[in-house]
């Protein structure tokens, strides 16, 4: 019984927060600008973020010991410096966007600019962590994120063609605008496969102590709760490819996806789209702060756990306390769908140096044992490898092409 | 066991199995007409970045110096104080005692006790 509750658990905090303002700007840029052109963007982040979540959970299990951990003890602190420096950097840029745009649901509300919700919705988060657990940070935003879920009522309302959806899930090449088209693919890869993600779920692993039989429950969490996450995200580019598509839209502020919400629900849209909007990028940020200290924690082998008082881990608390201290002061200076982009794109640059070591983390023999990679798992690793090298080349040229 | 893969960047625990850091460099001891042994571990200072880049070394030093820093030097054990190498190292010292502990203990003390709800006296 306890199992079938992780396992439920799993999922519904999977779906819960998955929808953040990278993949919410992105999906709804998207289905704006092209329709149903660029699911197939969505459709191979998903699986790729699958298989990275399960390789990272597999990892943290069988070796006990984070990706970050076995990254630093297997390849040494020069190439541990590169993943570090880039997922602090990436994730810094990530948070402030997260903070902006949490600002924003509440200026919808009260009128107050982001730019000064910035800051107390940076100490809100801070006092999540410093004050919660694991579990809290999780779980509480992940179950308090299912109010995403509008997003999936928003396009079952609006009555969507199927047939084009399923023929957009097949790579296209665009018509016109192709610098622009390319880029909203790079953003959504960048948002769908963010490291931070399997730092953040492979210290999780640690964090809850999860043993070798907990390995199903890994593989049906990232399986389900990443898959469904990312039907949430297709539903964002839907409503926007019904809303704002046939008109001529292109989204240039997070305030005008609150239409996606209110046309089909014009009594209460507003309000879910507020309520979606702030939990879902306030848990985003709690999450990515964390990831922040768990990565230089994990690195340089500082006592970590957010389930312990911060007065335990000092160094750790207070990294992810300045991290809250200085990123609301970037969302508050600049436009936050801009940073959005922007992170987006800066993060599927970073993609390689984290993911070409799980391919032989996941094949170390001393490691991982009887659980390492087999030949599935290397042909889908090497393929998002290849495909993290190619968004390394190409995502910061299309962000100033394409209109980063 | 091969001292780069096996002893360079593993996890450093007291004899508390508290964690205290990882293994940032390896002092070898050379003596006439002997083989290279391994005498100390350095973990902390700016042996890791020396490492990834003399420049991010030369700039930690820098901001070590500037922000009055509790701990210039790497914490140095030495290898007879090894007790285990299996998951990592343990050495029989207590963390506290060594400076690679020195700013936990200081912002503890000075910056994390101060802040509300920090589970002080737990």
């Amino acid at each position: 019984m306890k199992k079938i509750l992780e396992v439920f658990l799993g999922i519904v905090t999977g779906i819960g927060g998955f929808l953040e303002a990278g993949s919410l700007a992105t999906s709804a840029q998207a289905g704006a600008q092209f329709g149903y052109q660029l699911t197939w963007a969505l459709v191979l982040g998903a699986l790729s973020l699958i298989v990275l979540v399960e390789a990272s959970g597999r990892l943290a299990v069988v070796s006990r010991r984070t990706v970050a951990e076995a990254i630093r003890e297997r390849f040494g602190f020069g190439y541990f410096s590169l993943p570090l420096v880039a997922g602090v950097v990436v994730s810094f840029l990530v948070l402030a966007s997260e903070l902006a745009v949490t600002g924003v649901a509440l200026q919808l509300v009260t009128g107050i600019s982001y730019r000064w919700w910035a800051f107390p919705v940076a100490l809100g988060g801070w006092f999540l962590l410093w004050k919660g657990n694991f579990g809290i940070v999780e779980k509480g935003t992940g179950l308090l994120g299912l109010v995403s879920l509008v997003f999936l009522f928003a396009a079952l309302k609006l009555h969507p063609d199927w047939g084009r959806l399923a023929a957009g899930a097949l790579p296209s090449a665009p018509k016109e605008e192709g610098a622009q088209y390319w880029f909203g693919a790079v953003s959504i890869l960048g948002a769908s496969i963010s490291p931070y993600l399997f730092f953040f779920y492979s210290s999780g692993a640690v964090e809850d102590d999860w043993k070798e039989e907990d390995l199903p429950i890994n593989r049906i969490t990232a399986g389900l709760g990443m898959g469904f996450g990312a039907g949430v995200s297709i539903m964002v580019l839907v409503t926007a490819a019904l809303v704002f598509f046939p008109r001529g839209i292109e989204v240039a502020r997070y305030e005008e996806l609150a239409m996606l919400v209110a046309q089909p629900f014009p009594r209460f849209g507003f309000a879910l789209f507020v309520l979606a909007l702030g939990i879902t990028c306030f848990g985003a940020a709690a999450e990515i702060a964390l990831t922040i200290a768990y990565l230089a924690a994990q690195g340089w082998g500082i006592p970590w756990s957010e389930n312990q008082k911060p007065a335990e881990h000092a160094r750790f608390s207070l990294v992810y306390s300045a991290a809250f201290l200085l990123a609301p002061l970037l969302a508050a200076a600049t436009d936050p769908l801009k940073l959005t982009n922007l992170s987006m794109a800066v993060t599927a640059a970073s993609l390689p140096v984290s993911v070409l070591p799980l391919l032989v983390l996941l094949n170390d023999r001393q490691l991982m044992g009887e659980h390492r990679n087999r030949l599935p798992g290397n042909v889908a690793l090497v393929l998002i490898s290849v495909m993290a090298v190619v968004l390394l080349f190409v995502s910061i040229p299309l962000a100033f092409l394409g209109g980063g | 066991m091969l001292i780069v893969r096996d002893l360079l960047d593993s996890k450093l625990r007291d004899t508390f199995r508290r964690e205290i850091g990882r293994v940032d460099g390896i002092v070898l001891e050379v003596e006439p007409g002997a083989p290279p042994r391994v005498a100390w571990l350095e973990a902390g200072g700016p042996v890791a970045w020396r490492r990834a880049s003399h420049t991010l070394a030369r700039l930690d030093e820098a901001l070590r110096r500037r922000w009055g820093a509790r701990q210039t030097e790497p914490a140095r054990l030495p290898w007879s104080a090894v007790a285990s190498t299996e998951d990592g190292l343990r050495v029989t010292v207590d963390a506290d005692r060594t400076p690679a502990m020195a700013w936990e203990l200081w912002l503890r003390e000075h910056v994390v006790h101060r802040i509300p709800f920090s589970g002080r006296g737990r």
